[in-house]
């Protein structure tokens, strides 16, 4: 998880008096109260952020619950553009990215997030029921970490996001 | 161009030399044909005047023969025996001036004709006994040279002396005109030829002239002008008694002449027939040969050329059939190859639909395959909540049902292709199935933020239609005008009767559809824009099968469009007529 400017000075002031309350962090920083409170609620939760993008919550819920109860952090974006806003955001440890995506596909999403120095070295799984074989060729040459296809199964899926993360882990 | 310019100078270097040669193989051909056509000339000429001059000799030999065999061995009979044979020969034989008889004291005693016999003529007293006593005295037949007659003329005088043992008893005279025998062998010679005959005996003295009847009894020597020694020479020759041809120039008409001469030899008689023709004539003969040849090849030429431009005019319109021909056939090949691109192209657009509708079914498939997977495998875990265990549920439920209408869409348009789709027509009002359908959407509508707004006339005839079959299209023509219109847009739903008929408007503001795309978005995997009905998901099979439906139902169904306004999607349904 990478922190921004009004994170670390969170961090710093909360290390300095771990008294202080919401309100006058929010007061020093400029932010809301409510701000404060889910950055720091944000900044405690130490599990790992996945985020999962696709277009059909049937797909999506499942995979949630399924990854939850594996004690991760799951949010969500329902296509490329919110994925995008998502990353910048909230700087997920993984990506879950769906090919057929409205807006921008998965393709598109996953070269802009590689291009972009900020978000190059967050790992990505592709996850579609496309199985072309030049489909899984696109996809890990412009960067993708692994490709999964749709219907998968759900243990083998988590099996792969722990490998990706370990291979990837700073 | 150099090169054709090259071309053309040995074209025309060639055709000189072409004509050089031929000119010259003309020259000498004509030269040769020149002397051969001379020579055949003068034998010719030679050949007649050869014949004239037998005819002469025989005809005239023939007449003093006669006289003799008359003459001879007349012992024992007497004069008037004699001269009772005048009458018989001169009628028997033609060609006798008169017939006399002459008696031993030289006085003419009889004759025949009797009308041209000078009867008592006295040789003697008139002193012209010159020839007669040379006959009796040689005792053998004289012949005069032609000598005028008293009527004109020349004549040949033949004395044939009459012994009787050792008597003289007198002399048979006979006269052969001169006229009579050229009349007879020289004058038909010239019937239709250029030039002359003439006859002179061996003094030179003109007996025949084709051309000068005035000379005819004078000397030609004489009448020799000094300088034409080659007639001179021809003349000398002649009175020598030879044959042959020869050239002189003739003064009077100023042309060159040929002469053929042969002589005639009558006993002691030296005469010489002539013909003499203008050298002209040859080329005349030439001239005629040449233009028959030229007439044949000018014909032969003209057949040919004709010949050969027929051919060339028919080879020309046979090449222009062709040509035509191959260019109308060209055309076709043309128009089929471009027929054969368009179809082409429409295939691989075709294929290019089928691959991408199979791509699509098969995500289509594993989509809701891949979420009921995920659910269940997520019920496995023992320690879920209820909340949780409900949730995987449904979405298993719901992904079952959304696979089922799937495939349900999947098999209709076969089923509608192969006439399988059996309909169960009633008696419906519109009414119930349009508030049905809506109702069923109503939902994602208002989601979106949809209005829908139905307008139906309160006494809307019944239509006939099969309510499980017709609801879905509605649905479905509802649900794409859904799709494709953005937030607070509006929908109506509109009928009226028309014809007979009752039509059904589905209108939306939407994005529209492109004119040319209108009558295409009803065929099978048919997607407008590919970005777009991504977004907006589905089949590309909807509006086909609504049409397939429509279509068993006997009705129409068709879209009107503006692009970026909305669209209009209209069907008809027969009424229900009891």
């Amino acid at each position: 998880m990478r922190l921004d400017t009004n994170d670390r000075e969170i961090v710093e002031m909360l290390q300095k008096d771990a008294t202080l309350s919401y309100g006058v962090i929010a007061e020093r920083l400029g932010l809301t109260e409510r701000e404060v409170e889910e950055r720091i609620s944000r900044l405690s939760d130490i599990r790992t952020k996945i985020l999962i993008v696709d277009d059909e919550p049937d797909t999506v819920l499942p995979l949630k619950r399924a990854l939850e109860i594996e004690n991760f952090n799951v949010i969500e974006a329902q296509d490329g553009v919110e994925a995008l806003e998502r990353v910048s955001a909230e700087t997920p440890d993984l990506i879950l990215l769906d090919l057929m995506l409205p807006k921008l596909n998965g393709f598109e999403v996953c070269q802009r997030l590689k291009q972009d120095e900020a978000t190059s070295s967050i790992p990505i799984i592709m996850l579609t029921a496309k199985s072309e074989t030049s489909d899984k060729i696109e996809g890990i040459e412009i960067g993708a970490d692994d490709y999964v296809t749709k219907p998968f199964n759900l243990d083998e899926l988590k099996a792969r996001i722990k490998a990706v993360l370990r291979r990837t882990a700073p | 161009m150099k090169v054709k310019i090259d071309n053309i100078v040995i074209i025309l270097v060639i055709c000189v030399i072409l004509i050089c040669v031929v000119t010259l193989l003309g020259f000498k051909s004509h030269g040769e044909v020149e002397d051969l056509v001379q020579q055949q000339f003068n034998e010719q000429q030679l050949m007649l005047a050869r014949q004239a001059a037998l005819g002469i000799e025989g005809f005239a030999d023939e007449r003093v023969t006669i006289i003799e065999i008359l003459a001879r061995d007349r012992s024992g009979d007497s004069i008037s025996d004699i001269t009772g044979c005048f009458k018989t020969i001169y009628e028997e034989t033609s060609g006798f001036y008169s017939i006399e008889f002459i008696d031993a004291n030289g006085v003419v005693v009889y004759g025949y004709p009797e009308h041209s016999a000078p009867v008592g003529y006295d040789l003697y007293a008139e002193n012209m006994s010159g020839t007669f006593d040379s006959a009796r005295d040689k005792r053998e037949t004289n012949i005069s040279s032609p000598t005028p007659l008293f009527e004109g003329g020349l004549g040949s005088f033949i004395w044939v002396p009459v012994y009787e043992e050792e008597e003289f008893k007198g002399v048979i005279l006979a006269i052969i005109r001169t006229t009579t025998i050229t009349d007879r062998f020289l004058e038909p010679i010239m019937q239709d030829r250029t030039g002359y005959v003439y006859l002179i005996d061996n003094k030179g003295k003109s007996l025949y002239d084709g051309t000068r009847r005035e000379a005819i009894g004078k000397n030609y020597i004489k009448m020799l002008s000094e300088d034409n020694d080659a007639w001179l020479k021809i003349l000398n020759e002649q009175m020598n008694g030879s044959e042959g041809t020869a050239v002189y120039f003739d003064e009077g008409s100023r042309s060159e002449q040929i002469v053929a001469y042969a002589p005639v030899r009558w006993r002691d008689q030296l005469w010489s027939v002539a013909i003499s023709v203008p050298a002209s004539e040859v080329d005349h003969l030439i001239q005629s040969v040449y233009t028959k040849q030229m007439t044949f090849l000018g014909i032969v030429i003209a057949i040919i050329l004709c010949g050969s431009l027929g051919l060339i005019v028919m080879f020309s319109r046979w090449n222009k059939t062709l040509e035509a021909e191959v260019k109308s056939k060209t055309g076709d090949l043309i128009q089929s190859n471009k027929e054969l691109a368009l179809a082409n192209e429409r295939l691989k657009e075709l294929d290019k639909l089928k691959s991408d509708f199979v791509s699509m079914v098969s995500h289509e498939l594993k989509t809701p395959l891949a979420a009921m997977r995920t659910s269940a495998q997520v019920l496995e875990v023992a320690d879920i909540n209820t909340e949780t265990k409900g949730e995987m549920l449904d979405i298993i439920l719901r992904n079952m049902d959304r696979q089922t209408n799937l495939v349900n869409d999947l098999l209709d348009p076969s089923r509608i292709e192969s006439g399988r789709m059996e309909l169960k027509f009633e008696k419906l009002s519109l009414d119930s199935i349009i508030a049905d359908s809506v109702e069923s959407v109503r939902q994602t509508a208002f989601e979106k933020g949809i209005a829908l707004d139905v307008e139906l006339p309160e006494d809307l005839s019944s239509v006939k239609a099969d309510r499980e079959k017709l609801t879905p299209v509605i649905i479905n023509l509802l649900n794409n005008a859904i799709k494709f219109t953005s937030r607070s847009g509006e929908i109506s739903i509109k009928a009226r009767e028309l014809n007979g008929q009752v039509e059904v408007r589905v209108s939306d503001t939407g994005i529209g559809i492109p004119p040319e795309d209108l009558d295409r978005v009803f065929d099978k995997f048919y997607q407008v824009d590919s970005t777009l009905t991504r977004e907006a998901g589905g089949t590309g099979l909807g509006l086909a099968i609504c049409k397939g439906i429509i279509e068993a139902h006997n009705g129409h169904v068709w879209a009107e469009s503006e692009l970026g306004k909305g669209s209009t999607f209209i069907f008809t349904l027969e009424k229900w007529s009891g």
